[in-house]
This record gives structure tokens, C-alpha cells and sequence, in this order.
């Protein structure tokens, strides 16, 4: 499935769990979001930090409305706790996979989507130097102590100068994308052209369907 | 082929004049070198020509420079490129994607080059600057001189009618070099026209057609004398001077070391010892592991096998302790910085070095004046020059004054009189301060009599040459 139409059945079903109070359509959205990540065959550390990331704000507002709530509170908690479940097992099905997805993710966004090539080119860059910000405070950190100084994590010398690095890295970026031909606004040629099936669109209707039809039987 | 016009151009930062009534005519379809010392404004010519300039700075610029009649910087980008290329002088600093197949593509469809024809000039391109092997490589694992040649590769394949290449072979083992200023020749032959910086003279004898002279933002075109100095035939294959170690007081151990960067070998199982106080080149082509190496010895990155210094294991020191032993003079001259003018990194180096009664004022006075660094003293750091950035670079790490020295490329980007002085300069306080220097080079014929030892790093085998070599 195209990761822009995964992120739009997912977006639209998020949203709708933002106003539908039932346990059980959150239990029916958790247990397909399960089964479908045991097709993916996840890693034992990514289970983990599926369950692990939503237990505190679940727990913390399930005990809230138990223990303070008014009207129908336990009812709330439990759709609470469930929800905040809901919410990050759908998005993981987006996530966990853009890592391996990202280039058709922002490709379809440029093609498909429109957006701006300037935007998505930006978000390319700034994806890019993730991994080398790590090396980089690494790199600031040594230097200085090869200067007789220990900059710690909670000094403001240690972020200025990864700010500065950040900053002279963005200016290299916008001088690089130009130099490299890069013209905002103008058309560009695609080697990937982007197409998204006929059967992706269906299956997005299928799926938002029969999740409209699980709302009908008034569980809420 | 576009026509050039460059014409009384004047650029300035607030009060400093950085070029001064530059006029340059490019015969089309010639092979051009532009020299001159650091600072001396090529860069920004460079810049200004390719139309990064007045835009990506804060700059002034008065006079004419026009293509086929167009402001330069008028010219939008993806058509300003198809008339003139550029390469940076910093190979880290022109990459936006991840991979040079990623990078190629992202040039050539910006350039609407139909689909059909991105990935055959992606292959040939490659393959000329010989990094056909690497198009799916992380840029992030590459050398400084690979990324140099894929930086390269894309200028080739924009196919611009006038290509502006700024220092393109600082980081490249002397080798390679020879092999791409004849790819950039051949290049030139299919009608293009060249304009190139380069302080490393050798290798151009029977290729240039006109020589530049740029000094304190004043241009020049060379006459008879000067052209037949820098044209004259250099000895491309240097010997270097040096003996093998004989048994001594041994300072760093290796003891079955391995390197890799990230799943690519670079060094297999090594034991090897580095004496104290000696002065020790590493040679070796680019990409074999020189700064991997390094980078190991001041614990950036994770090895095999164990490194030993003074007799203790360097995994056991604390980071903050170690590098007050071994200091790295890092290749990228800016990441040594940790302060904004040239002012206070002097003073903060004053202030933490191992010898301050030798690095009064005075000293300092004399050392910038020989370096021409004395009248930048309030400039911001990032503002200078590459070379000038390197010079002081240098110039801080030995004040500093740590027992062991590694330096990764320092003469790379430097003029002659640079490279002398800068060596006159380690030689002299490295002894003073009974320093051990490691010192990775292709810059080999300023210094032929400079070291005791040589080691040579190729085959992922890192051994001591030695008589004659």
C-alpha cells in the first residue's frame, strides 16, 4: 500500500476515535493493528516499546477518571485507556515502517500531493542529518575537551555551538540545492514516477467502510 | 557557449574590500588555473561567478557579471547551472541527499532531464570519476576525497558549458588526482571551458591554456615569467626521506587492531608500535582509513583489538583525560573551533595550554604575522578563508600543546608559502614541546626531509616504509 494513502486511512480513523466513546471499537482497532503487525514480524524491541509508550499516559488518565472523575467515569477511563492504545498501535503502522518507506512517502507527496518541492526537499535534508547530529554533539564534545574544557549535557556552550553547527549546515544545504540546479517553484522531471494503484484506493474505501459500518450498532 | 563577461566587479563585506576592480576574460573552451595565497579572494570570485553569490552572503557587489548578456545571479538556478557549474571547496558542504545515486538524481531532475537519460549519465559519470562502486553508499561513511570525486561526478553530469572547480583536490591522494585532471581535460575537449583553483602545481604542465594570479582581491592574468613558474615541469613522484624505526622508547601500541566503517573492511588484524617524540607521515589513497584510524586512536570511533598508550589500555582512560594525550587536528577545520573570533579561540588556547611560558603575546604576535593571520583577529572564525581557517586551526592545537598531535590533512588547500611556513612552525614548537606527530598528507613535495618515520596504509595492511621509499 502507498505510505500516503496508509497515512490517510489512518489519519481519518484517528480522527474518528477522537469523538467515538466505545471500548469496544478501540479493542477492534488495537486487535487488527496487532494482527497486521505480526504480518510485519516486528522486532522484539519494537513490541515492547508498543506497549511500553502508551501504558503511562493510559494509566495516567485511566486512575484520574476512576479516582476523580464525575458522571460516567469508569466508563471514560476505560475508553481512555483503550483509546490512547488505539491511537499509537494505528500510527505504529505508519511509523515503523518509514524508515524503509520514506523515500515513496515523500516522493508521493511531491507528485501526488502537490506540496511543495522546496518543503519536502527541506524535510529530505533534515531527515538526512539526523543520524549525524549524534556524531556531531559527539565531535563538539571531544573538541572541546582536546581544549581542556568539558562541556556537560546541561551546559548552554554545548548547545550553542550545535545550534551554530545546525545553522552553518542549513546554509550549506540551501547552497548545495542550488548549486545543484534546485529552482523553487520550478518543474522537475521524476525518474520514479509515482503511481498509486487502483487497488489502494480500494482497499482505503474498503477499510474506512467497514469501519463506519463497526459504528453502527451504537456501542457508544 | 555562453559568453562571460566579468567587468570592474568590486565586492565587500561592511568595510572589508575582499575583491577590488576584478576583470577576467575566459578564452572559450580553454583550460584555466587560478592561483594565488590564501585569503586572496578566489573563492569568492568562484562563488560570485556561479551566482551563490551576493545571495548567500551578506555582502556588497558593484560591477558587471553577465552570461549571454544576464545578470548571473538573475538567472534561475536550474538554468543558470546548464551554463555554469561549480564545485565547493569543502566536500562535506554540497550534499543534500544520502547517497550519490540519490544526489545524481536529484541534480538531473532538477535539470528536467528526461527519465530515460538520469541513470544512464548517473552510470557514466560514476564510472569516469571511478565510483561506480559507491553509488549506493551512505555519503556520511565516505572520505573526504571520495565525496571530492562524487562532487565531481555531479559537476560532470550538469554538463555545464563553463565549469568553476574551487580547490577539487585537496583530499585526493596524488593518484587520483593525475587521473581526474585528465577526466576534467578531456572534459575541456568536448568544448567546455574550465576554470580551476589548485595550490598543488604538479600535473598541469601540457594542459593549461591561461594562468590567473589572485592576491589581495586583485586579479591578474600571468605573464611569460610568471605562467613558466607555475607551469614548470614538478616531479610528480616525490621520495620521501625516511628510515625504519629501530628499537626505542614506544609510545602508542597497536595490538591486533581491525577498523571498518560500518560494514566495509579497512584495516585487517595490525600490530604495530609508534615511537615518542618523531615526526610520522601516513600516506596511503583516499578511502583506505587514514582518518578512521584517527578517529580510533582518540576513541570517535570503536575498534578491534586493543590500542595501548604509555603502557595503558586506551578503552580503560576516561575520554576527557585521554584527549589531553592524543588531540586530533581534525580535517574539517571548523569542527575544532569552540569559540566565535579568532581573538578569543587564541585566548581560550592560551589559557589551557600545556606551555604558557612559551606562548607569551610576543610568541603569538610573531607566529600570526608569519601565518598572515594578524590582522583577522576580531573576524569570526566560520568568516575565514579555508586556508586561513586552517592555519589557525593548527596554530591552536599546538599552543594547546597535547603530548600527541594527529594531523588529518593540514597543508590540504594551502598555498606553498603556507605549507613552509606551517611546517617551520610544528617543527619548531613539536620539539620544544617534545611532541609526537601523526600526520596524514598527498601534499608530499614540501615535505620530502620533514619526517623521521613513514607509514604507508593500502590493502587494509598499515606498515612502516622505510630507506628509500
Amino acid at each position: 500500500m502507498n505510505p500516503l494513502i496508509k497515512f490517510i486511512t489512518v489519519m481519518v480513523i484517528a480522527l474518528e476515535l477522537t469523538f467515538i466513546k466505545s471500548v469496544t471499537v478501540n479493542l477492534v482497532v488495537i486487535g487488527v493493528s496487532a494482527l497486521l503487525y505480526l504480518f510485519l514480524h516486528l522486532h522484539w524491541k519494537q513490541w515492547l516499546w508498543l506497549i511500553l509508550l502508551p501504558l503511562l499516559p493510559g494509566l495516567g488518565s485511566w486512575f484520574s477518571l476512576m479516582y476523580f472523575g464525575t458522571g460516567n467515569h469508569v466508563h471514560m477511563a476505560w475508553v481512555m485507556l483503550t483509546r490512547v492504545f488505539a491511537y499509537l498501535w494505528l500510527g505504529g503502522l505508519f511509523t515503523l515502517k518509514l524508515t524503509e518507506e520514506r523515500e515513496v512517502f515523500l516522493a508521493t507527496l511531491e507528485q501526488k500531493a502537490k506540496l511543495s518541492s522546496t518543503f519536502v526537499y527541506a524535510l529530505v535534508g533534515v531527515l538526512n542529518f539526523m543520524p549525524a547530529v549524534n556524531q556531531q554533539i559527539k565531535t563538539i564534545r571531544i573538541a572541546s575537551q582536546m581544549r581542556g574544557q568539558t562541556l556537560h549535557i546541561w551546559q548552554a556552550q554545548l548547545y550553542f555551538k550545535a545550534i551554530l553547527s545546525a545553522i552553518r549546515w542549513s546554509q550549506n544545504l540551501a547552497e548545495g540545492m542550488v548549486s545543484h540546479g534546485f529552482t523553487e517553484g520550478a518543474p522537475r522531471t521524476y525518474l520514479n514516477v509515482i503511481t498509486i494503484n487502483k487497488r489502494d484506493w480500494v482497499l482505503l474505501a474498503i477499510i474506512l467502510i467497514a469501519f463506519q459500518l463497526l459504528l453502527f450498532p451504537n456501542w457508544y | 557557449m555562453g559568453d562571460l563577461v566579468v567587468d570592474n566587479v568590486n565586492f565587500a563585506y561592511h568595510e572589508s574590500q575582499v575583491l577590488t576592480n576584478v576583470s577576467l576574460t575566459l578564452r572559450p573552451g580553454t583550460f584555466n588555473l587560478l592561483v594565488g595565497p590564501s585569503g586572496g579572494g578566489k573563492s569568492t570570485l568562484l562563488k560570485l561567478l556561479s551566482g551563490l553569490y551576493p545571495k548567500f552572503s551578506d555582502g556588497q557587489l558593484t560591477g558587471k557579471l553577465s552570461i549571454d548578456g544576464y545578470a548571473i545571479d538573475d538567472i534561475v538556478p536550474y538554468q543558470r547551472v546548464t551554463y555554469i557549474g561549480y564545485l565547493f571547496q569543502n566536500p562535506t558542504r554540497q550534499f543534500v541527499m544520502q547517497t550519490p545515486f540519490e544526489e545524481l538524481r536529484f541534480s538531473l531532475e532538477n535539470l528536467q532531464l528526461p527519465p530515460n537519460d538520469i541513470n544512464t549519465r548517473i552510470h557514466d559519470v560514476l564510472k569516469t570519476v571511478g565510483m561506480l562502486d559507491f553509488m549506493h553508499h551512505d555519503l556520511l561513511t565516505l572520505s573526504g576525497g571520495e565525496k571530492q570525486k562524487i562532487a565531481l561526478a555531479v559537476a560532470l553530469a550538469m554538463n555545464s558549458e563553463y565549469l568553476l572547480l574551487d580547490e577539487p583536490f585537496a583530499n585526493v591522494d596524488p593518484t587520483a588526482r593525475l587521473q581526474l585532471i585528465q577526466v576534467i581535460k578531456q572534459y575541456q575537449q568536448t568544448g567546455k571551458t574550465i576554470l580551476i583553483t589548485d595550490h598543488d602545481w604538479s600535473g598541469y604542465t601540457d594542459l593549461i591554456d591561461d594562468v590567473f594570479f589572485m592576491d589581495a582581491g586583485h586579479l591578474h592574468q600571468a605573464n611569460q615569467v610568471e605562467r613558466a613558474k607555475v607551469l614548470k615541469q614538478l616531479p610528480i613522484q616525490t621520495n620521501i626521506e625516511t628510515t625504519l624505526p629501530i628499537q626505542q622508547s614506544n609510545l602508542i601500541t597497536l595490538k591486533k587492531v581491525t577498523l571498518s566503517n560500518g560494514t566495509r573492511p579497512l584495516l585487517s588484524e595490525t600490530s604495530l608500535e609508534i615511537p615518542k617524540e618523531k615526526r610520522i607521515l601516513i600516506t596511503g589513497p583516499n578511502g583506505v582509513g587514514k582518518s578512521t584510524l584517527f578517529s580510533a586512536l582518540v576513541k570517535l570511533t570503536p575498534y578491534g583489538g586493543i590500542i595501548t598508550y604509555n603502557q595503558q589500555n586506551i578503552a580503560k582512560q576516561k575520554i576527557a583525560k585521554h584527549v589531553r594525550d592524543i588531540a586530533l587536528v581534525f580535517q574539517n577545520s571548523e569542527q575544532q573551533f569552540v569559540a566565535m573570533t579568532v581573538a578569543e579561540e587564541l585566548t581560550q588556547a592560551q589559557q589551557f595550554s600545556y606551555y604558557p611560558d612559551i606562548w607569551t603575546n610576543d610568541t603569538l604576535e610573531k607566529i600570526l604575522t608569519q601565518l598572515n593571520l594578524s590582522e583577522l583577529r576580531q573576524h569570526v572564525v566560520y568568516q575565514l578563508s579555508g586556508g586561513q581557517q586552517k592555519k589557525l586551526q593548527v596554530l591552536i592545537m599546538l599552543i594547546i600543546g597535547t603530548p600527541t598531535l594527529l594531523f588529518d590533512e593540514p597543508l590540504a588547500g594551502l598555498d606553498n608559502d603556507s605549507q613552509q611556513h606551517l611546517l617551520e612552525i610544528i617543527a619548531e614548537f613539536s620539539t620544544r614541546q617534545h611532541q609526537t606527530i601523526l600526520f596524514i598528507s598527498h601534499q608530499l613535495q614540501a615535505v620530502t626531509h620533514w619526517f623521521d618515520y613513514h607509514l604507508h596504509f593500502e590493502n587494509k595492511q598499515l606498515v612502516y616504509l622505510g630507506g628509500d621509499s
